[in-house]
């Protein structure tokens, strides 16, 4: 019984495949003639064709520009994007040595982005082969650009989200009492100043009790202007405990 | 039922395959998963199939950051047909296109009340080899709620037999990258690898968004938004001008502001308390803040105490080197010893040095690389702060496997196991893996030497 059924199971699972023409890629099950097309579509999928793929050789200065660098032409524009481990200014001496290559190579216009792990940090962006008028940009998600700069604070921060109305950002605060609410204002400019979009800012405690603080960016920018007195800021400040807490 | 199919489907394999399959090309176009992420893609999903008279090829890209429940992609499909259907495929896209009308319609509630509009928008331009039509489907009620959806498709003709199309799809506002702007770019790419090929999309520079100065929207923003944050920018400036100086950063979004208390040329320690102190010091607000802190509850249960915010850190540790840390990135004992016995930061922080000055003095770089030194000192800090909280979940829970009469070995087998399972996957895990050096770069390692710790502390 075992011997019939194994070929039995073998011609349903080919027949299925050659029945529906569906194949997902990678898939090394497929035999045979049909599949070649498909099988050249997988092979290609290993192998970059226009796209010219390089580990940088050090840019002549000696030292190993090391890391993931991809480079893709695409009409008269060049971008480069290499990923970073370390964070400071010298990442734009490295942005700006891989867009002078560039430029060596022939290109007009490049852009050079920087990767932290996944996030997009900084991009230079260099028009008409000009090394002399290059912009740099700040290209990080407003979620990781909140979440980097409230860094300095003494918080862990947990999640951040943002969307055309309100930033929330959930934390721990580590300092003490006494500058709790000095680290509270400080902290909502700086959230508000990274997605200076929003109505609202909220951060959201989390603790032996979870509560959540909000503001609305209006009265946030009036009080740090000195335009309230602290009892009309307060009350514009919203505290709510949340019992079965978010986050 | 199936078995009863089987024969039927081998001979419909059979008789259908050797005769369709030598006219498709070798080879159809496609994009790496490293491609993609080069583009701030990740290639989601690969699939396809082969038909009597055509081979079908599909990719779906997401923005590498995108959300979990997002459904926000772009999908490239590239089919060739052996016959004139790819023609009449864009001829039929043509034509469609062109007649596509506005619509609108009132949002009524049970009683005939107009509570709001929806609305179809439709863009169409069409060339002899190349079209794309752009969809906007949006509701606006008029208590503010607001929804638009997008889909942009972009489509190809190429050598009269194959037809390629890029579609983004998308909700206003909830996208972690432009996918409208990297579809053609998808598409071109696509179009480049076909042999004999040479119809090329437009593309708005590289994909990646440029600023247009008179745009009346933010890239991902409603036009209320960005009203908004054009009134906050200068408020924020006047903030600045009160302060000390602000500097302006260009992002993809248009340009933000960060107040500063002095001006650009940071002559201040480059530790964590003096970056604080450069953005957010004021001592006119701090007392503001104080006052303002009369009127609002105790936050009881919501500070962890472990040192006052804005003071140096004393830390007892014979280890100058420890004491150093924890002054730079005001961070207490246990994190900056974890820190310095664990990161790998400081020692990658050399091979960037040859770069300070590879740029000319005449590019400006202040504000940004001002921004990229505070932010330096942030991730070494939130790392610090990091360790800590995988040191004390660990202990968390070798207590718990202690108090319930395990012995030692199992305690710990059972610790490094739960450790994996709850918190493998976490940002702050990544972050520490990518960060740490040598063996620290697994938790597993991470988690055996806050045991041992806890070991020779005598706390297990």
């Amino acid at each position: 019984m075992k011997g019939k059924l194994l070929p039995l199971l073998l011609i349903l699972i080919v027949g299925y495949f050659y029945f529906s023409g569906n194949f997902h890629v990678p898939n090394g099950l497929n035999p045979e003639r049909v599949i070649d097309t498909a099988k050249n579509v997988t092979d290609n999928l290993g192998k970059t064709s226009t796209t010219t793929e390089t580990p940088s050789d050090g840019a002549g200065t000696g030292v190993d520009l090391t890391g993931n660098v991809s480079v893709i032409r695409s009409n008269n524009w060049t971008v480069v994007k290499f990923e970073t481990d370390v964070i400071d200014e010298g990442l734009l001496g490295r942005a700006y040595t891989f867009a002078e290559k560039a430029i060596e190579n022939g290109s007009e216009n490049v852009r050079a982005e920087a990767y932290f792990d996944d996030e997009p940090v900084i991009a230079l962006t260099l028009k008409n082969g000009d090394l002399d008028k290059v912009t740099f940009e700040d290209i990080r998600r407003p979620e990781f650009r909140i979440e980097t700069d409230l860094g300095l604070f003494d918080v862990l921060v947990h999640n951040v989200t943002v969307t055309n109305d309100t930033a929330s950002v959930s934390l721990e605060y580590l300092a003490g009492e006494d500058s709790f609410w000095r680290d509270y204002a400080k902290m909502s400019l700086a959230i508000l100043e990274d997605a200076p979009w929003v109505k609202r800012v909220e951060i959201f405690y989390l603790g032996e009790r979870n509560v959540s603080v909000s503001v609305p960016s209006d009265a946030l920018l009036k009080a740090l202007s000195g335009e309230s007195s602290p009892e009309e800021f307060a009350g514009e400040i919203s505290v709510v405990e949340i019992k079965n807490g978010r986050g | 039922m199936l078995k009863k199919l089987v024969p039927l489907m081998g001979i419909i394999v059979l008789l259908a395959l050797p005769v369709s399959a030598s006219q498709f090309p070798e080879k159809l176009p496609s994009i790496t998963k490293e491609e993609a992420k080069s583009l701030g893609l990740a290639l989601t999903y690969s699939g396809g199939s082969t038909n009597p008279n055509y081979v079908l090829f599909y990719q779906d890209f997401m923005c590498a950051n995108h959300a979990k429940d997002s459904n926000n992609h772009v999908r490239v499909v590239v089919d060739y047909y052996i016959d004139n259907e790819a023609v009449e495929q864009f001829s039929w896209f043509i034509k469609t296109g062109e007649n596509y009308t506005d619509r609108e319609y009132e949002i009524r509630d049970d009683d005939g009340n107009v509570l709001g509009r929806e609305y179809l928008h439709y863009e169409f331009n069409g060339g002899s080899n190349y079209a794309d039509l752009r969809t906007v489907y949006g509701k606006e009620y008029r208590n503010g709620y607001k929804f638009v959806s997008i889909e942009h498709t972009y489509v190809a003709l190429v050598n009269d037999h194959y037809w390629i199309t890029a579609k983004a799809v998308y909700v206003e506002g909830t996208t972690a990258c432009n996918l409208e702007n990297l579809a053609p770019v998808l598409l071109n790419m696509y179009l480049e690898r076909i042999p004999n090929g040479t119809v090329k999309v437009p593309v708005n520079s590289t994909g990646v968004s440029e600023n247009s100065e008179d745009s009346s929207t933010a890239p991902g923003l409603s036009q209320d938004a960005t009203k908004r944050m054009k009134n906050t920018e200068e408020k924020l400036k006047g903030l600045g001008n009160g302060w000390g100086g602000f500097v302006v950063i260009k992002t993809p979004r248009g340009d933000i502001i960060k107040v500063v208390n002095s001006k650009m040329d940071y002559a201040g320690d480059s530790s964590a308390l003096g970056w604080k102190a450069k953005y957010y010091g004021n001592r006119a607000l701090d007392a503001f803040i104080d006052k303002v802190a009369d009127y609002l509850p105790k936050p009881v249960g919501l500070f962890k105490d472990y040192f006052k915010a804005d003071k140096d850190i004393n830390v007892f540790s014979d280890d100058e080197m420890v004491k150093k840390t924890a002054k730079d990135l005001h961070v207490d004992g246990k994190s900056a010893s974890l820190y310095n016995g664990m990161s790998d930061i400081d020692n990658r922080e050399k091979a960037l040095t040859p770069y300070r000055n590879a740029v000319p003095s005449s590019v400006e770089t202040k504000p940004i690389e001002l921004i990229l030194n505070s932010m330096g000192v942030a991730i070494k800090k939130t790392l610090a702060q990091d360790y800590r909280w995988e040191f004390e979940k660990t202990e968390e829970i070798a207590l718990r496997y202690k108090r319930a009469g395990l012995k030692y070995r199992d305690i710990i087998r059972n610790t490094v196991e739960e450790m994996g399972d709850t918190t493998t996957g976490m940002h702050r895990v990544n972050m520490m893996n990518r960060n740490s050096k040598n063996d620290f770069r697994n938790q597993e390692a991470r988690v055996r030497f806050y045991l041992n710790k806890l070991f020779e502390e005598g706390v297990i």
